[in-house]
């Protein structure tokens, strides 16, 4: 059998336990009960939700991201690396190399995500408190991911095989269901509770400032 | 309560506590750590066990361990932990002690994870298996017997009441002013705290704005919330709603006092399944509302020192009482001057969440409050006005333990300060 092919078949199989598996975690989720809030609002829910999940995520929106912008701003380029290389992994079904410029966009993209998860891991490293709050996970996954951002970077330059950035994809997505990655999973619907609950209660929202402008 | 036992009480409370929130909360954290110096703990005193998502990590490794069996297999791999006696010793200290669940973190978190949430589950597993501060405990018990009880201390409380009527007439400088209790048909169920402070300005006010009103028979303070038992807590509250229901009022005005107004505002609809039959408000919301429309007239010149505003955590970032205060101070004082960071932003100032009833922890919360300190320093006023009875005794300790001289006022009091009796009407 051709080893393209097969590699297609295992990333075929690997999408189905990765999308199964978080197919579970969503429904396990869902399973739970809603503690809803039922006090009348003060604020607007809704424009809390639409807050948390917009303007609210801008680094200039919390003092953390503030204070610690670089970290903020590699975790953000990190993400959009793994975001890239979904998109490589997609479109190579069809498109196989594709042309030069989709190439040096989308290297420079992954390529921008691997330093940014080659950092973050040894800031995990050399950090103290993030090594003794880390489990073997935490270094795992974002190693996982970058190794999938390396595939995706030498199958962009040409260096590697379709096959063997299929074999590196399909590990990941095997152990996706069980990592944390899955916090893909739960992002959506914590920056939802997020918003709701502050939005409901007038504490933020589009009419709100950082807190830091002294106003009156 | 037997080792068995008590750890089969805090699985079952930990499974009763894991609603779709709380597992998100406990499944979304990437251990990024970029909560750590938003905590006022960990700003005062940068460790590890300071870090909220540490913390919260100590609760996430015993669900781990109770709902995934892989992590239950592999715990060094997923993080996990065994609910036994050693652990949930540990996670009482850290729930009790800790983290005033004062959700500056969760503010601060780009993923938007409750670790005040966590933490209240983590004080409830603390609680059913008998690790819950004792005097916690007996304050929530001491409020639900009152009720019980009620016969007994209705005469005592309308002794207090009417030693209390003799302050009101004095600063209202009317024989007549009264501070009603038990009033059927009255529009408002007033809930203060114990002490002359949170019922002797309120009655002031109330009095020159001619309100139908009525003292509440209860203390607005809830300690069944800080023991994270919701049991507790709903029994609790419910004495005021079967109080405000009696009475036939129209509105429930929680004194000052951060806790009790987000709970009645907040929480207590939850637990009885809707909204409550009457509206809830603090009375700094009455003030500012009473400000806005001219009920009150106030002379900022009575209030001539330099006034700052301690943000409770439960008022404001809690609460949604943002502005309202504002409202009222820049009415009442001369130089009114914001920390900062303010609002939502506020630090908290170390001593919620019932720690200030524990006096074994004293050390730990000074400690706690040096960034509100150094807030309150920055601003150079002379008094800080706090509208949560926790924050009050707090901001006193840390006054006093800080050298920072400022003197600590309620809003209720610096508003009374600066009423202008010709132009208010019932004062004339």
């Amino acid at each position: 059998m051709d080893v393209t092919l097969l590699s297609q078949v295992l990333l075929g199989l690997s999408s189905a336990v990765a999308l199964t598996g978080v197919a579970f975690w969503l429904a396990s989720l869902m399973a739970r009960a809603r503690i809803l809030d039922l006090a009348p609002e003060k604020g607007s829910a809704r424009a809390g939700v639409v807050y948390a999940l917009t303007v609210g995520m801008m680094p200039w929106k919390k003092e953390s991201t503030r204070k610690h912008w670089v970290d903020y701003l590699r975790g953000i380029l990190f993400h959009v690396g793994a975001f890239a290389g979904i998109i490589v992994v997609l479109l190579s079904l069809w498109w196989g190399d594709g042309p030069l410029a989709y190439r040096l966009l989308f290297g420079a993209a992954v390529a921008i995500g691997l330093v940014a998860g080659v950092l973050g891991l040894l800031v995990r490293v050399s950090n103290d408190n993030l090594r003794a709050l880390s489990r073997a996970d935490d270094y795992i996954s974002p190693a996982l991911v970058t190794a999938f951002l390396l595939a995706a970077l030498g199958f962009l330059l040409g260096a590697w095989s379709r096959a063997a950035f299929y074999l590196v994809t399909s590990v990941v997505l095997l152990y996706l269901p069980f990592s944390k990655v899955r916090h893909c999973v739960y992002f959506f619907f914590s920056r939802s509770y997020f918003g709701n609950l502050f939005g409901r209660r007038g504490v933020m929202g589009f009419t709100h400032g950082n807190g830091l402008e002294g106003r009156g | 309560m037997d080792n068995t036992k008590d750890t089969e009480a805090a699985v079952l409370a930990l499974k009763k506590s894991l609603n779709r929130d709380l597992a998100t909360a406990l499944d979304v954290c990437v251990r990024c750590g970029i909560c750590s110096d938003t905590c006022h703990y960990y700003s005062a005193d940068p460790r590890l066990g300071h870090v909220p998502a540490y913390r919260a990590e100590l609760l996430r490794r015993l669900y781990r361990s109770i709902s995934n069996p892989l992590a239950r297999r592999f715990p060094r791999l997923f993080g996990a932990t065994p609910v036994t006696p050693e652990s949930l010793d540990a996670l009482a200290e850290t729930a009790f002690t800790s983290c005033t669940l004062c959700r500056r973190c969760m503010v601060n978190c780009p993923m938007g994870v409750d670790t005040a949430l966590i933490m209240r589950a983590a004080r409830s597993v603390s609680t059913a298996s008998g690790r819950a501060p004792e005097m916690l405990v007996q304050l929530a018990d001491a409020a639900i017997s009152r009720e019980e009880n009620l016969e007994l201390f209705r005469d005592l409380m309308l002794e207090q009441v009417s030693e209390l009527e003799k302050g009101l007439r004095e600063a209202v400088a009317d024989p007549r002013a009264s501070i009603p209790v038990d009033k059927q048909g009255a529009d408002i169920l007033y809930v203060g705290l114990s002490g002359a402070h949170t019922i002797v300005p309120p009655a002031v006010l109330f009095h020159t704005v001619r309100a139908n009103w009525t003292l509440s028979l209860f203390e607005a303070s809830n300690y069944g919330v800080f023991l994270g038992d919701s049991a507790r807590a709903k029994r609790i509250a419910e004495r005021i709603l079967h109080e405000a229901q009696r009475l036939g009022v129209k509105e429930v005005v929680v004194g000052e006092c951060g806790h009790a107004y987000s709970t009645l505002r907040w929480e207590a609809p939850k637990w009885f399944g809707g909204p409550l039959p009457f509206r809830v408000r603090s009375i700094i919301e009455l003030m500012a509302e009473w400000v806005s429309s001219g009920a009150i007239k106030l002379d900022p010149d009575a209030n001539p020192e330099p006034i700052t505003y301690h943000d409770s955590c439960n008022l404001a970032r809690n609460g949604g009482l943002l502005e309202e205060p504002r409202v009222v101070l820049r009415a009442a004082a001369r130089d009114f001057r914001e920390m900062r960071p303010n609002r939502e932003n506020a630090y908290c100032c170390g001593g919620g969440s019932g720690l200030v009833a524990l006096p074994e922890k004293m050390e730990l919360r000074l400690k706690a409050g040096a960034p509100k300190s150094h807030q309150v320093r920055e601003t150079g006023a002379a008094v800080v006005v706090a509208s949560c009875d926790n924050c009050r005794i707090q901001l006193g300790d840390l006054s006093e333990h800080y050298g920072l001289g400022v003197e600590v006022k309620g809003m209720a009091e610096v508003v009374v300060r600066a009423l202008v009796p010709s132009r208010s009407p019932a004062l004339v």
